[in-house]
């Protein structure tokens, strides 16, 4: 599919006719919208760049400016309408070819024809604005191009500003941009910008949009971000965005992650099984559909097995599912489940079922979600598995750890609102004191929690699991006690001997049940052992 | 000492051929004088005058230290090469030796720096009855 094939209208709706008068108003103004090439900016753009649009790509050294007007020059331009690349005292275009052809969207064929590199450094140099201008004018004129991009513009503003001054400059700015879009032209200055040079630029003034690129340093990550300061004549996704340099350009993350103005899916009353009955009965008859299910407990309590049971349990049921974990690579996760009796292999090798490893430092939660949104798409998946969030966390880059509870909150709300389950686990440390969820305080994001605890009986730490909460049905409020065996996951029937502070992990016993046995045999001394 | 590669060579002699059978219509300036004014053409456009005066002045560094009848040639200003020779006293050829060897170079430091693909495609835009399809130029000239 060609770039201009993917562009897109934006004509409002005329109002329905209810009188002569209204009938006869003239349409608007029609913004067509221009596909960027860059994956999710688009989406974060409201639907793309607005034709004929005067832009500044900004920020310090480093972040991406170039990069980015190259993939929207190569994603738009064609020999008949081709794209004019200036070249003003910064990286020449010996290296700016040398280094952009690296990536995947560089296409050689284009160049010359689709897109025309014009060095205008002896002109900077040479003449004053005006004949600058000119320089831009004739070859404007002549190529009659889709695209102008000028790289970079600071060089070109500093000389300006020094020869007449601030308002000069904004003259310079206006009268080029009213020349580039009278000449049908989408346009693009690229500068070297710090944040703090945003406020009462003449430039920014002129433009009609502001595209924010930055680049941060926390301890050995780099996390870089875009922001669309300002975007006339359309509503963009507000907030800083990470962006990704990889061998393929830019992609963006949005914020919201594709989900604006999506309708979420109606909650159903459907039932879904655990795959164990006793904790589907414990949860009034299984989660409800589209649920956030949160296991909580200490390690080795079997948070993944009773994950692996909700995973193995829907694709019994023909549900496609995800597991995404970030502590042990798929082929490990699916041997464990292999030892309780479950399979996890047969799935995959079905294509039900993907085990995503998302382990790589400097991850952000977008992309990290932008790869489990991908994989739920692609499979149209049903059911998700995050094991866990101690390891989700554990792989982001420190910079995003700060915003783990916010995005923890807009990536389940983006799941469960596309209609799927997910059964989340998180570790914590049993204390003697106090009986916690979840160290992330994000009780409020779960629709139902399983809470699962050690507790010391009779010279055994023995497995507790208690339902603590579930949202829009009734549960049942028992603390039932569960062993892990081959087969998995058990919940064994209610004791018969009474006990009272199980939540403390210290219980007293009330009431003895004679010769009650435990779940698992107790160790006894061999008769020869003296 | 960095060598033209034989099929950077090659590729010179199908561009120096092309333009001494023009240049006897055109006049009588030396065949890697006129290679090289179209190629500025072009790569002055989005190199700047001084880009290319650079990227040329390089290739003469180089050709020079492999032909040494290159001695006496030397930049202008504007990037034009002044003080080439048309007779090395091969009377089969149009062009010398070390007119091979300069633009030899000059698409060898193309190649290393803007890759074979870009290179192909300045030499196809501006001697579009060119084809050196049938070479390979890996990594342009040989250190």
């Amino acid at each position: 599919m060609t770039a201009s094939s993917k562009t897109k209208s934006r004509r409002p709706k005329a109002p329905k006719a209810t009188s002569p008068e209204k009938a006869s108003v003239p349409a608007k103004a029609r913004i067509r919208q221009l596909a960027t090439g860059v994956r999710g900016l688009d989406e974060i753009l409201g639907g793309g760049l607005p034709e004929f649009s005067f832009n500044i790509i900004g920020g310090a050294p480093g972040c991406g400016k170039t990069t980015l007007a190259h993939q929207i020059v190569f994603a738009n331009a064609t020999a008949a309408r081709p794209a004019l690349y200036f070249t003003v005292l910064g990286e020449s275009a010996l290296k700016m070819l040398r280094y952009q052809q690296q990536y995947s969207f560089f296409n050689p064929a284009k160049l010359n024809k689709a897109i025309r590199f014009i060095d205008l450094s002896e002109a900077v140099v040479e003449r004053d604005f005006e004949g600058v201008l000119e320089a831009i004018r004739s070859a404007v004129e002549t190529a009659r191009p889709s695209m102008v991009v000028v790289d970079s513009f600071r060089t070109m503003a500093r000389k300006v500003t020094s020869e007449a001054g601030d308002m000069a400059l904004q003259s310079f700015v206006h009268r080029r941009a009213m020349f580039l879009t009278s000449w049908q032209a989408t346009t693009f200055l690229i500068g070297e910008y710090t944040e703090g040079e945003l406020r009462d630029n003449p430039v920014f003034t002129v433009a009609d949009g502001l595209l924010w690129l930055t680049q941060n340093t926390e301890r050995n990550s780099v996390v870089r971000k875009l922001q669309i300061v300002k975007l006339r004549g359309q509503g963009s996704v507000p907030g800083r965005h990470t962006v990704r340099i990889t061998d393929d350009g830019m992609q963006a993350f949005s914020r919201t992650l594709g989900m604006v103005g999506r309708k979420g899916r109606p909650r159903t009353q459907r039932r879904l099984s655990t795959g164990i009955p006793e904790l589907d009965t414990m949860l009034g008859g299984g989660v409800f559909e589209g649920d956030s299910v949160l296991v909580s407990g200490p390690s080795g309590t079997g948070k993944s097995a009773i994950a692996t049971h909700f995973m193995t349990e829907g694709l019994r049921n023909g549900e496609p599912g995800i597991v995404a974990v970030f502590e042990e690579r798929p082929e490990g996760y699916a041997a464990r489940a292999g030892t309780l009796g479950l399979d996890l292999e047969k799935p995959q090798r079905e294509g039900i079922l993907e085990i995503l490893y998302l382990r790589p430092l400097d991850l952000s939660v977008d992309e990290t979600m932008q790869e489990i949104l991908d994989a739920v798409k692609r499979l149209k998946a049903k059911r998700l598995v995050i094991d866990s969030l101690v390891g989700f966390e554990m792989a982001l880059a420190p910079g995003f750890r700060e915003d783990f509870r916010e995005s923890l909150y807009r990536m389940i709300a983006a799941l469960t609102g596309a209609g799927v389950t997910i059964l989340t686990t998180v570790e914590i440390e049993d204390s003697f004191t106090k009986f916690e969820f979840s160290h992330y305080a994000i009780s409020f994001l779960t629709d139902d929690i399983i809470r699962l605890r050690y507790v010391e009986i009779d010279g055994q730490l023995r497995k507790l699991i208690v339902v603590v909460k579930m949202r829009g049905g009734n549960h049942v409020k028992d603390i039932r006690e569960y062993v892990i065996s081959d087969d998995g996951v058990a919940i064994i029937g209610p004791l018969q001997t009474q006990y009272s502070k199980l939540t403390t992990g210290l219980p007293e016993r009330i009431m003895q049940w004679s010769n009650e046995p435990a779940p698992e045999p107790r160790a006894t001394r061999r008769p020869d052992v003296k | 000492m960095t060598r033209a590669t034989l099929e950077l060579r090659t590729a010179a002699e199908r561009l120096l051929e092309l333009e001494s059978s023009a240049g006897k219509r055109a006049g009588r300036l030396p065949a890697a004088r006129r290679v090289t004014d179209r190629l500025r053409q072009v790569l002055s456009t989005f190199l700047g005058a001084g880009g290319y005066r650079a990227l040329l002045a390089r290739a003469l560094n180089l050709a020079k230290s492999e032909a040494p009848e290159l001695s006496a040639v030397h930049l202008l200003p504007d990037g034009a090469i002044e003080g080439l020779s048309s007779d090395d006293g091969n009377r089969k050829r149009r062009f010398t030796d070390g007119e091979v060897v300069l633009v030899a170079h000059l698409l060898g430091l193309l190649v290393t720096f803007v890759g074979e693909a870009l290179m192909l495609r300045l030499v196809h835009d501006t001697w579009p009855r060119v084809s050196l399809s049938d070479l390979d130029f890996d990594e342009g000239t040989i250190p």
